[in-house]
């Protein structure tokens, strides 16, 4: 009975042999070069897009000036239940880890928002971190945010290493993600 | 690339509704599969959920791992709704473990069991495929081929497609030899074979993965070794359909 056409033991081991020529040859070929140019965009691997929004006491601050330090950049409004509900767990996390490098950097979705709701909610939680507003909603368009609250993750070096979709954030989760970027 | 998608007031996460989706699917598959392979389907469609969710469970314990003393700190953490608090590989070799050791416990039979798994394993790469091609993750390496998709204002391989390419050609080749007289073992090597060399092939293009020394991608390394092995155990595994 022959159901299945099987290679005889010699085809089988050429057959080997040239797949492993083959699929060697086309690994070694196929290598991702060594250095990759750098790309701008709003994802894990990616360079972070600029930011440089005012804060509420008319200062501007950009995200560049925090290079070197792990940066929490949390889009988020004052409306938004899950926004609200996991500003002391980055209140508790700010204080406990800046002195190792870490900062927070919450852009006020202010094209849907009012500064006046956004100084009651600092008040209300004791925000210590500094918060930025975005009048015109371009930097949550620069970020592609499409739900509040989103959380990026950026490294020392300015690059995103994670990305959060919801909320509210436990603080578990973000120690979780933020740990091994304080230790570079 | 929709990582979210916004329905009326409602922002829902699409990796995850595709990955809810085609765990479904999955069941369902392995269960006929078993069914046609003699094999007592729903307890077969048992076992891969509670493989499946031990895969979700193993995936959250992984993330934690990461910074335990927190979750020990605040154990209900670990029940949080954060999305993207899991660690994949963690999941994906809990859900072997568990899954394994339920079928080897029961004394399931290797090869049949195996080819009923077959279509399960084809679908589980078009979904992990396709929630990627979502989030916008796995992408491929700047190019300027015509197929090339825009990402980020930058053309790449789409390789998320090309897994996906690859999952659709092995169920086809598995529904369309779904009837014929296969001995057991067959299907699964077939879906596998074809599953290892498209990624041997695909992840060529990739921009992400793990990359060992030399920037040698570990996943075609691994693509090659099972195409290797499956063709050298074929011929030990099936002796008899030689003999003309």
């Amino acid at each position: 009975m022959n159901i299945l056409p099987t290679p005889t033991k010699i085809r089988r081991n050429w057959l080997i042999i040239a797949l492993i020529i083959a699929g060697t040859g086309w690994i070694v070929l196929s290598r991702p070069p060594d250095t990759q140019p750098v790309v701008i965009s709003p994802r894990p691997g990616f360079v972070a897009p600029a930011i440089a929004l005012p804060a509420a006491s008319g200062e501007t601050l950009a995200l560049a000036d925090l290079r070197g330090q792990v940066v929490i950049v949390n889009f988020w409004a004052s409306w938004c239940g899950p926004c609200r509900a996991e500003m002391p767990t980055f209140e508790r996390l700010y204080q406990s880890e800046r002195n190792r490098g870490l900062t927070i950097l919450a852009v006020n979705n202010t094209i849907q928002d009012d500064e006046t709701a956004v100084a009651a909610i600092q008040r209300e939680f004791g925000l210590s971190f500094p918060i930025v507003f975005d009048h015109d909603g371009e930097i949550s368009r620069l970020y592609g945010v499409r739900m509040l609250p989103t959380t990026f993750i950026v490294d020392r070096h300015g690059v995103i290493r994670q990305v959060f979709f919801g909320g509210p954030l436990s603080e578990a989760s973000l120690r979780s993600a933020v740990e091994p970027l304080l230790g570079e | 690339m929709l990582p979210v998608l916004n329905i009326g007031p409602f922002a829902l996460y699409t990796p995850g509704l595709i990955l809810l989706l085609g765990g479904w699917l999955i069941i369902q598959a392995i269960g006929r599969a078993a069914r046609h392979q003699q094999l007592d389907g729903e307890r077969l469609e048992m076992i891969v959920f509670i493989a499946l969710l031990a895969g979700v469970i193993g995936a959250r314990l992984g993330y934690a791992l990461i910074s335990w003393p927190s979750y020990l700190a605040d154990p209900w953490a670990l029940l949080s709704r954060d999305l993207q608090a899991f660690l994949p590989p963690a999941g994906v070799a809990t859900a072997l473990v568990i899954g394994g050791w339920l079928l080897w416990r029961q004394r399931w039979p290797l090869w049949p069991t195996l080819d009923a798994l077959a279509p399960g394993i084809a679908l589980a790469v078009l979904t992990n495929a396709l929630a990627q091609l979502a989030s916008g993750d796995g992408y491929g390496l700047p190019a300027d081929v015509p197929w090339a998709i825009n990402l980020w204002g930058e053309e790449r391989h789409p390789t998320q497609l090309y897994a996906a390419l690859t999952a659709l050609i092995a169920l086809i080749v598995w529904r369309v030899r779904y009837r014929q007289l296969q001995p057991p073992g067959a299907r699964f090597l077939t879906v596998s074979a074809i599953l290892a060399a498209g990624t041997l092939i695909g992840d060529g293009f990739a921009a992400t993965g793990w990359l060992l020394p030399g920037n040698i991608r570990l996943s075609q390394v691994v693509a090659l070794t099972i195409l290797v092995i499956i063709v050298r155990i074929w011929t030990e595994i099936f002796p008899h359909y030689d003999d003309a």
